[in-house]
């Protein structure tokens, strides 16, 4: 079955980001879900498959689509729920996109929200199962990083400097973007200044925490031409996962990720010369290094190299997370790098849009960085 | 049992993993070894992760490694490390193959400033109950 651009994102919606008191979860993802409907000049009648992801301070889990659906109204042919931390929006809009090409659904609304800042989440969680690597204080989302930012820096020679020009770039970007939550530029120094999480992470090498819900349509390409907007059709897909952490003895460097472009760079027949700009996953800065690599930016090991000199600043050979990422735009758990990738697609950026852009790699990554897929947007 | 184990969570105590604190109490960093394909695996698991065969024995290991990570939380993300910030992480590979994470026996503090990565280690047990201790590291003099 052709799978590359049958399918397209038609709708986003993303609320107010930050620290929204007195908002919930569920309203969030309404509010959401009414701004992607408009956006795509789509009604709820519409809707006929719903894939969402509960925010870490929704009570519901796995149930969660039940609740959504009551509160929005929707009885759809298609649904389900999943978590897979920062993996999960790729994820469901793929998910989605093969239901839609498969015609089990034919407009298929994806939708997360979440009050994590205002709800006070730390993200502490630890792996490890019956033993639990918490009895050793080996926990939170930052120390798995903190393992992948150890070991590259000692095999390759990566610098804290070289991380830091992720943060810095995210962050002039963010300045650009009105919606950003941080969007007073850094510098190299702020971020060296910065105090150690875990070392050998900073403070400013680390996401946000925040508040706020994004939605993302996805329908057939057929249709999705006929409505409001203009398309961003879901030319690549690819995903891959491993699960095992201690076993696997190079699992700190993620090589599944590589496997996920692989497959995606493929299924869009495109390599990474044709990327115009890419949004990726970063929870922590060395994660965007991670992505460099594996996705044949450069080679392994070089990412550190790569992200010198503003390569990754908008102007630069390659733009990333040019509405700021989840170092500085918001936390939402990579949901607001599709938003942007179909933005940049479509040509409405303003001062952050990358002139003429055709092709955007959209990443995700989650868990304890065990889960990850790839998106190749494309403009018809 | 040491003073900075006190407030610490007890491991969960299931029939699976029990051994493993039991012999850490009786001194001995014990693993499941398959007894189909010889496999040694760590964590502890209902079948061998390389073949899937359920029968298996616990054997005991040196206790011995290299750190492959050395992390150094300044973060606490719990009360029952709040006390002990700044405090050393490690990723360690045991000389017979598993690896595991595991804090470092560090009262003076010595090695917040420090880098463990190649530095060799050996297992301490802290006793957190009658029949059940948590294996530790220790660095090993250079």
């Amino acid at each position: 079955m052709q799978i590359s651009d049958r399918t397209a994102i038609a709708g986003v919606g993303a609320t107010a980001q930050g620290k929204l008191p007195g908002r919930t979860p569920l309203d969030l993802g309404i509010e959401a879900f009414r701004l992607a409907l408009d956006d795509a000049g789509l009604s709820r009648d519409d809707i006929d498959g719903l894939l969402t992801m509960p925010g870490t301070t929704s009570s519901e889990g796995s149930l969660h689509y039940l609740r959504f659906g009551e509160a929005a109204g929707l009885n759809p042919r298609f649904t389900g729920s999943m978590t897979m931390g920062g993996n999960t929006a790729g994820q469901l809009v793929q998910t989605a996109a093969l239901a839609v090409a498969a015609g089990m659904a034919s407009v298929v609304a994806c939708v997360f929200a979440d009050t994590a800042k205002t709800g006070g989440v730390r993200f502490d969680r630890a792996s490890g199962g019956e033993v639990p690597w918490s009895l050793w204080g080996m926990m939170g989302a930052a120390a798995n990083s903190a393992v992948a930012a150890d070991r590259h820096m000692h095999r390759y020679g990566t610098t804290g400097r070289q991380l830091a020009e992720v943060a810095v770039a995210c962050r002039y970007h963010a300045s650009l973007n009105p919606n950003a939550v941080m969007r007073e530029p850094i510098t190299v120094e702020d971020h060296q200044a910065s105090r150690w999480i875990v070392r050998p992470l900073r403070l400013l090498d680390c996401c946000l925490i925040s508040d706020g819900g994004v939605c993302l349509i996805v329908t057939s390409a057929e249709r999705a031409r006929d409505l409001r907007r203009p398309p961003a059709l879901i030319a690549g897909m690819g995903q891959a996962h491993t699960l095992q952490t201690l076993e696997k003895e190079d699992w700190w460097y993620v090589p599944h990720q590589k496997a996920a472009l692989r497959d995606a760079f493929r299924m869009a027949e495109v390599t990474p010369e044709d990327i115009d700009v890419a949004q990726l996953y970063d929870n922590f800065t060395i994660s965007v290094l991670l992505w460099l690599e594996h996705a044949g930016f450069c080679g392994e090991g070089e990412g550190g190299a790569f992200v010198e000199g503003g390569r990754i600043r908008l102007g630069g050979d390659l733009p990333v997370n040019t509405a700021g990422g989840n170092l500085s735009e918001s936390y939402m758990e990579g949901w607001l790098h599709l938003v942007e990738g179909v933005r940049q697609i479509r040509g409405e950026c303003g001062p952050r849009q990358v002139a003429g852009a055709r092709h955007c790699l959209v990443t995700g990554r989650g868990m304890a960085l065990n889960c990850a897929n790839a998106t190749i947007l494309r403009r018809p | 049992m040491s003073e900075d184990r006190i407030s610490k969570p007890l491991p969960p105590d299931s029939p699976a993993t029990r051994p493993f604190w039991t012999a850490a109490a009786e001194g001995h960093f014990v693993v499941q070894r398959c007894t189909v394909c010889g496999h040694l695996r760590f964590p502890p698991g209902p079948a061998c992760t390389r073949c899937l065969s359920p029968d298996m024995e616990w054997v005991p290991l040196s206790g011995r490694g290299t750190v492959l990570s050395h992390l150094v939380f300044h973060q606490a993300y719990s009360k029952a490390w709040a006390a002990e910030v700044p405090y050393s992480v490690v990723m360690v590979q045991l000389d017979e193959g598993p690896r595991l994470f595991s804090d470092v026996v560090d009262p003076e503090r010595a090695f917040i400033e420090a880098d463990l990565v190649g530095r060799r280690v050996e297992a301490v047990f802290d006793r957190v109950a009658e029949d059940m201790a948590v294996p530790r590291f220790r660095v090993m003099d250079e």
